[in-house]
């Protein structure tokens, strides 16, 4: 047959056409439907990972907290004999939860729950985001309870812990599980971690001793009295500032008051960065480390009367520390093997100690006379570190502090620093202290440490001490102040700043430095820029150095090791 | 030139051809749309939601606290509470004040 009308054909081969581009078009709409599908479905299970791994950021977070704020807290509020009570029942009983429990409160309320043999710490479902999430702390005894040597007032507690968190979001959940372990030292608190502590903010004669300009402090400060503030700028300060009484003391222009106040309009402006804190209440200024006890690890158990320097020992080892009967002259050194290096005089005598710590041998060089190896190390009888011990005054003190070396020097009476006294590994400050951008010095993560302590008198910046003068180490004067010799001497003229990296604990404040009570021009003696040893928050203090009645519990260990994670 | 009833079958195909080009040209945009937001999705998810932080740090004092936490999360209610330094409140107590002497030293220690 012979088709011979082909009337139409154009319109069966246009619908034709578009009937395939229809179909085309349909499933290049599916396929693109599907695909906004399965990017909705990716979005969304990457929503609840990452939602899941934020609880598992807030849940350390929270660790953190339990035990660097919550159980530091509390542990530091109790009686400290009850606090010694429980570390003691945990130590005996090997049960370091219960202690957990006992103490991580806020409030007085327990944050922890037993269960089981474990603690626990639950958040329950929380919005984040446009999703939320749930996690679960869960804290287990890696070892049991222990005192630390020498004790008896330290203790250590090892924990796990895991952390389970559970994000969500639309229809999708995700969950990350982490875990890790935790040591809890709990010990007595110490008054190296102030910049300044002062129980008299004052001279021992009842003088006031002002804030100005030319006074830079960098860590928290306490006076159980008041402080005193002139002009304005009076003073910077980039740490909690606490004082026991509710008013502080204005300059005003010569017309001194008292007032419950930060500032004295704009006439006397301290900057507080941090925050400054009045009617706190006192820390007693005592201590559980008393005198005897540095010179009994000085002595090691020797008793040989009569003036001198002696160096503790059986005949062949070291058994404690060093002891001077007399007055004496320190300097702290670090000879050409990088051993440290005590040249200490006593009438005539001179004798230069050396400590082989790579060896664990101890020369003594009586100088013109002979020398003397020892084995082990004059860190005193319970092995804490180097222990100076001078049962007079010490005439001079400067030097150089050994980068492996933690020292304490001490004395009956005066220390008088006669020169810069360094540790060997520190990092310097940059910029101008007061002034913007100004970063102080600091030994984190270093391990020299120096402890500065007079029972009896004062420690005193001496006149031949350079200007702009460098102290490393923490000061104590327990009965008296931290000085500066003639700091009166309008002849002398200023001497620029004395800055301390460490801090000043002293019954007393004594005066660095003289400035014109018109102008607030420093006109002779130190400016101060004193700055705390951040590594002493963490519990670090020079050995034996002088420690609070309360307690302090922290963990400065907290790993962590991802385990699994539904991704 | 053809007949009336060509030109109306003409008239059908091109209008049906308009219709079809015209749903074409929507059902595209449509679909371009979606596209775009979907991506827009996607790329907003790839930022983290949170900053990471090396937990070491810790121990250090650091604040491992996710950036896009709404601000009433960022701090612990204890902690936001500390944080309210008792010295505000004291500064919105009455102040009262205690004259001492004169100082008439012209030097005067720090």
């Amino acid at each position: 047959m012979r088709i011979t009308n082909n009337k139409g054909v154009a319109l069966a081969i246009t619908l034709l056409v578009i009937i395939v581009l229809i179909t085309l078009g349909g499933l290049f709409v599916l396929r693109a439907v599907n695909e906004k599908n399965i990017s909705d479905h990716q979005q969304m299970a990457a929503k609840a990972f990452y939602i899941a791994e934020a609880g598992i950021n807030l849940g350390i977070d929270k660790l953190d907290t339990l035990i660097n704020t919550n159980m530091l807290t509390t542990v530091n509020a109790l009686n400290p004999q009850v606090l010694s009570n429980k570390a003691q029942t945990a130590v005996s009983n090997a049960d370091g939860i219960t202690f957990l429990i006992d103490t991580v409160k806020v409030g007085g309320a327990a944050q922890l729950t037993l269960v089981g043999t474990n603690a626990e710490y639950n958040v329950g479902t929380t919005a984040f985001g446009s999703g939320n999430y749930q996690y679960k702390i869960t804290i287990s005894e890696k070892s049991d309870p222990a005192v630390v040597p020498p004790g008896p007032d330290k203790w250590k507690l090892e924990y796990y812990y895991a952390i389970s968190s559970t994000g969500s979001s639309s229809s999708e959940t995700k969950r990350v599980l982490l875990t890790g372990d935790f040591t809890v030292e709990v010990q007595r608190d110490n008054f190296a971690k102030y910049a300044l502590f002062t129980d008299h903010h004052g001279t021992p004669s009842g003088g006031t001793v002002w804030f100005t300009d030319k006074t830079n402090f960098a860590g928290p400060l306490h006076t159980n009295e008041r402080y005193s503030f002139a002009f304005n700028p009076s003073g910077t300060f980039d740490g909690a500032v606490t004082q026991q009484l509710s008013t502080a003391r204005f300059y005003n222009n010569g017309n001194p008051f008292l007032t419950n106040a930060s500032a004295n309009g704009t006439l006397d402006v301290p900057v507080f960065n941090v925050s400054y804190t009045r009617s706190v209440a006192e820390i007693v200024l005592s201590s559980s480390v008393q005198k005897q006890d540095l010179i009994d690890q000085a002595r090691g158990g020797d008793t040989t009367p009569g003036n001198g320097i002696f160096v503790a020992n059986n005949g062949t080892a070291l058994t404690g520390g060093i002891y001077v009967n007399g007055n004496a002259t320190v300097s702290l050194g670090v000879d050409g093997n990088g051993d440290a290096a005590y040249t200490i005089t006593e009438g005539t005598t001179t004798k230069i100690v050396t400590v082989k710590r790579a060896s664990n041998q101890t020369s003594v060089e009586t100088v013109g006379v002979s020398t003397t190896t020892y084995g082990g190390l004059p860190d005193g009888v319970d092995d804490v570190g180097t222990i100076i011990y001078v049962n007079g005054a010490v005439n001079s003190l400067s030097g150089t502090v050994q980068k492996d070396t933690e020292v304490t020097v001490s004395s009956e009476n005066d220390i008088i620093i006669t020169n810069n006294i360094n540790y060997q590994e520190y990092t310097p400050a940059v910029g101008t202290p007061g002034t913007a951008g100004y970063v102080p010095p600091n030994a984190d993560g270093k391990t020299n440490l120096l402890g500065i302590v007079a029972w009896g008198g004062n420690v005193r910046v001496g006149t031949s001490a350079p200007n702009n003068i460098s102290m490393h180490g923490i000061v104590m004067a327990r009965n008296g102040i931290f000085t500066v010799d003639n700091y009166t001497s309008t002849t002398v003229g200023p001497r620029g700043t004395a800055t301390l990296l460490g801090g000043a604990i002293t019954q007393f404040y004594g005066a660095f430095g003289l400035f014109n009570g018109s102008t607030s021009t420093q006109i002779a003696g130190y400016g101060r820029n004193f700055v705390y040893d951040s590594r002493t928050l963490l519990g670090k203090a020079p050995p034996y150095f002088p420690s609070m009645r309360a307690f302090i519990a922290f963990t400065n260990d907290l790993t962590d090791k991802l385990i699994w994670q539904n991704r | 030139m053809g007949s009336g009833n060509e030109n109306s079958k003409l008239v059908v195909l091109i209008v049906l051809f308009f219709a079809v080009m015209t749903i074409m040209y929507v059902t595209n945009s449509w679909i371009k749309r979606e596209l775009d937001e979907s991506s827009n999705k996607s790329a907003a998810v790839q930022q983290p939601l949170v900053r990471v932080v090396e937990k070491e740090k810790l121990a250090n004092g650091d604040e491992p606290v996710a950036q896009s936490l709404p601000a009433s999360s960022e701090q612990d209610p204890q902690t936001q509470a500390a944080s309210a330094t008792t010295a505000d409140h004291q500064e919105k107590e009455p102040k009262k004040v205690v004259y001492e002497l004169p100082i008439h030293e012209v030097n005067l220690p720090l």
